[in-house]
């Protein structure tokens, strides 16, 4: 049984993994082209100008290919400079109003971006816990401690899976109600001419899955503490913290 | 009794070692239901959620995941080397030069990655074998590292100013910008003090100079210039007015890619999707601690938890040094009891009103002094993040590594009681970039500031929106607005525009959060 938990949980967290990987991307390249195209078009802007942007952009290649000791840094900063022109006309032409939307938008994703975050910090144990209990309890009662802990915060996190699917059905009868006519963000994205809703329910929806896999991992952490499967005290420590354990003893 | 039953149910889960998101996420949840929830208590359960969903509408958040993955971009490379060397050209010629490059070092590595921890990794890893080899002290080399390691949350871009912003904004209008802008020179000071002490201690250890030499300051400046810019591009873009702090951190995010993976080619582009979910590994451990306590700053604002600590002070007849030290104690405690960034969220929003309105304490000095605790208590046991870091990586017991920064804590303390009460060493900066005396005193006398738009009326009911989170720039607009109206206020009395107690609120301001 819990083999299979185990690897359920590995399906879940290579899934998110690379759903974040890409939320956050696309979350980047969106805000970053929306501030791109508004200093390009922005009044007075003279960075708006190919002939202003295009040395300018060649300078700077023409140094970064220098300092990273490329053969025939000219040449190649000379092309770099003339690509950042056709990149700035072709985005122009593609967003000629910006991308108003990307912040609307990068803030939805940051939703699920977070509670996807929190959820593989859950499965690597990066969330930061008080370390307090584990220099009091003896070390035959930590591990049961560590799994009692982890059991309440599991039990926590249904708790909120219960409230976010509560809140997501209401988000879902307003949208559904009215044929989505409400329950969507006030700005709508323009892609390609297409103008696409956000709808809140699906961006609110992040709460109840977050809750429900970071619930589910700390459940099965409950049960491989009680097994005195996993690190207590100082390794669990840096272990929330990123940090690598020493691995020799230290003086 | 209700508040013994929150207080029992917080210490039986810190003793079991439940996450720290779930001591924030039950206390919330017990204040709703034990004050609040007489009636309706799904309905007070509910704010919780709504109170999470309400990040949606947080433009300021956005910049938290760009700068974090734009640091963790940064740092994957051989970035810690190239500082480390260019310091050592640059500064390595001084008594204790290579201490002090490691200070400088520490720096400038933390203004590029934004974290504390990290920069303590990358720089210690190189710097403390360095420092050992060259003859000095383990113990002053582990405690200096550790020390100059913590300048990260005082360094623009800071996440825990962000933090502390986004805290205070119902209560003065803080510009993020401003903020970064007055952290500046008590980083300096702090970080020029280490290097003083690192002078001193150099002195005493034979051969810890090296000769100077253009040649290689020039190389070091060829394969550090690009990771220079980045903090360049951030400040000059947002002191420049050409984005908001907000887009700024997509700028940083472009820029370190560009840097990290087309120019020095230290990060390969295959490994940009797994630094990217290690970023939001680490986004998701925070965010979940920040969207939980808004329900309790929530819950703070309804019983008017500000005006129970101006009483408490008002009894107490404290004076406004004798209330910052009190404060600094305080805050102190609990950045040794929890992390900053929880610690700003919950106490800032309490603490921050009766030192404005009370005792007339500058808003942004208070913030930089609220982010020097912060950062003290970085490095005071028994939470002392970069203390358990550095345990690891220089691979020395908990206690050894405690003693280790005692005096480099000693000075910062020092100086955070000279930051406290010369204010000019935050605003200075500040007023001189807007035409203001550059001297700034410290209101001894307690006289309250004049904050017209942003102080409701005191004892008032929250009104409409207020408590809501503003974006950067309605952020950066109303404290403009505020900055005019004290401008105002100072003028001659004819002149000035006398503020309307329950002034209307900011033109522009979006609906409250859900």
């Amino acid at each position: 049984m819990m083999a299979l938990l185990e690897r359920i949980d590995l399906v879940l967290f290579r899934a998110e993994q690379r759903v974040v990987a890409v939320m956050l991307a696309a979350m980047g390249v969106f805000v970053f082209l929306d501030v791109a195209t508004r200093v390009s078009v922005g009044a007075g802007s003279w960075l708006g100008n190919p002939l202003a942007l295009g040395p300018v952009a060649a300078a700077v290649a023409v140094a970064a290919f220098y300092t990273r000791d490329a053969t025939h840094p000219v040449p190649k900063g000379l092309a770099a400079g003339l690509g950042v022109v056709v990149a700035q006309q072709a985005a122009l032409w593609l967003f000629p109003n910006g991308l108003i939307w990307s912040q609307t938008l990068a803030l939805a994703f940051t939703l699920w971006l977070g509670l996807l975050g929190a959820a593989l910090a859950a499965r690597e144990r990066r969330h930061l816990a008080l370390d307090i209990g584990s220099k009091l309890w003896p070390p035959a009662l930590a591990p049961k401690m560590a799994a009692l802990g982890h059991a309440l915060t599991g039990a926590f996190c249904v708790g909120l899976l219960l409230l976010g699917l509560r809140s997501v059905g209401a988000h879902y009868d307003d949208w559904a109600g009215t044929d989505g006519a409400a329950g969507t963000f006030p700005v709508k994205m323009d892609l390609f001419g297409a103008e696409l809703p956000i709808i809140k329910w699906v961006v609110f929806l992040a709460v109840p899955y977050g809750a429900a896999s970071i619930g589910f991992r700390f459940l099965l952490d409950a049960v491989r503490a009680w097994r005195g499967e996993l690190p207590t005290g100082e390794d669990d420590t840096l272990q929330q913290l990123g940090i690598e354990a020493p691995k020799e003893p230290t003086p | 009794m209700s508040g013994l039953i929150l207080v029992l149910a917080i210490v039986a889960l810190a003793l079991v070692g439940a996450r720290l998101f779930v001591i924030v996420g039950v206390a919330t949840a017990l204040c709703f239901l034990l004050f609040l929830g007489e009636s309706e208590p799904l309905l007070q359960m509910d704010r919780i959620v709504t109170k999470m969903e309400g990040l949606t509408t947080k433009n300021v958040f956005l910049s938290i995941p760009f700068f974090i993955a734009s640091g963790a971009i940064m740092t994957k490379g051989g970035i810690a080397k190239r500082l480390t060397d260019l310091a050592q050209a640059a500064v390595g010629w001084l008594p204790g030069g290579l201490a002090v490059a490691a200070v400088v070092a520490c720096i400038v590595f933390a203004a590029i990655s934004g974290s504390s921890p990290v920069t303590l990794v990358a720089v210690g890893s190189v710097m403390f074998p360095a420092l050992v080899k060259a003859g000095y002290p383990n113990r002053f080399s582990i405690g200096l590292i550790t020390s100059a390691g913590s300048l990260g949350c005082m360094i623009p871009p800071a996440i825990s100013m962000l933090i502390y912003a986004i805290s205070v904004q119902g209560s003065a209008a803080v510009d993020p910008s401003d903020l970064f802008f007055a952290g500046l020179l008590p980083a300096l000071f702090i970080a020029g003090l280490l290097a003083l002490y690192s002078v001193w201690t150099g002195l005493k250890v034979p051969g810890s100079r090296q000769p100077f030499s253009g040649p290689a300051l020039w190389t070091a400046l060829k394969g550090a210039a690009w990771a220079l810019t980045l903090p360049a591009i951030v400040l000059g873009g947002i002191y420049g007015g050409v984005f908001t702090p907000t887009e700024a951190g997509a700028v940083a995010f472009a820029a370190s890619v560009l840097i990290a993976c087309g120019i020095h080619r230290d990060v390969p582009w295959s490994k940009v999707p797994s630094i990217l979910t290690e970023a939001a590994t680490l986004i998701g451990s925070l965010i979940l601690i920040v969207v939980l306590a808004f329900g309790l700053n929530d819950f703070l604002a309804e019983i008017d938890a500000p005006g129970v600590i101006k009483g408490w002070v008002e009894t107490a007849d404290l004076n406004a040094w004798q209330f910052m030290l009190l404060v600094n104690v305080i805050l102190i405690v609990l950045g040794a009891l929890m992390d900053s960034i929880s610690a700003t969220l919950v106490f800032a929003p309490i603490l921050a009103p009766v030192a404005i309105n009370y005792y007339g304490i500058d808003p942004i000095h208070f913030g930089v002094v609220f982010v020097v605790n912060m950062e003290i208590g970085y490095l005071a046991p028994p939470v002392a993040t970069n203390l358990f870091v550095a345990a690891a990586i220089f691979r020395q017991p908990f206690v050894e590594v405690a003693k280790a920064v005692m005096p480099t804590l000693g000075i910062i303390c020092a100086a955070l009681l000279l930051i406290i009460y010369i204010p000019t060493i935050s605003k200075g900066p500040l007023n001189l970039r807007e035409g203001r005396p550059m001297v700034e005193a410290f209101p001894w006398d307690g006289a309250p500031v004049e904050v017209p738009e942003a102080v409701a009326p005191e004892g008032a009911p929250a009104a409409e929106g207020e408590g809501k989170v503003l974006t950067l720039q309605e952020m950066m607009e109303k404290a403009r607005q505020q900055r005019e109206a004290e401008d105002a206020a100072a003028q001659p009395p004819a002149e000035a525009t006398p503020p309307a107690e329950g002034a209307a609120p900011v033109e522009g301001a979006p609906p409250p959060s859900p």
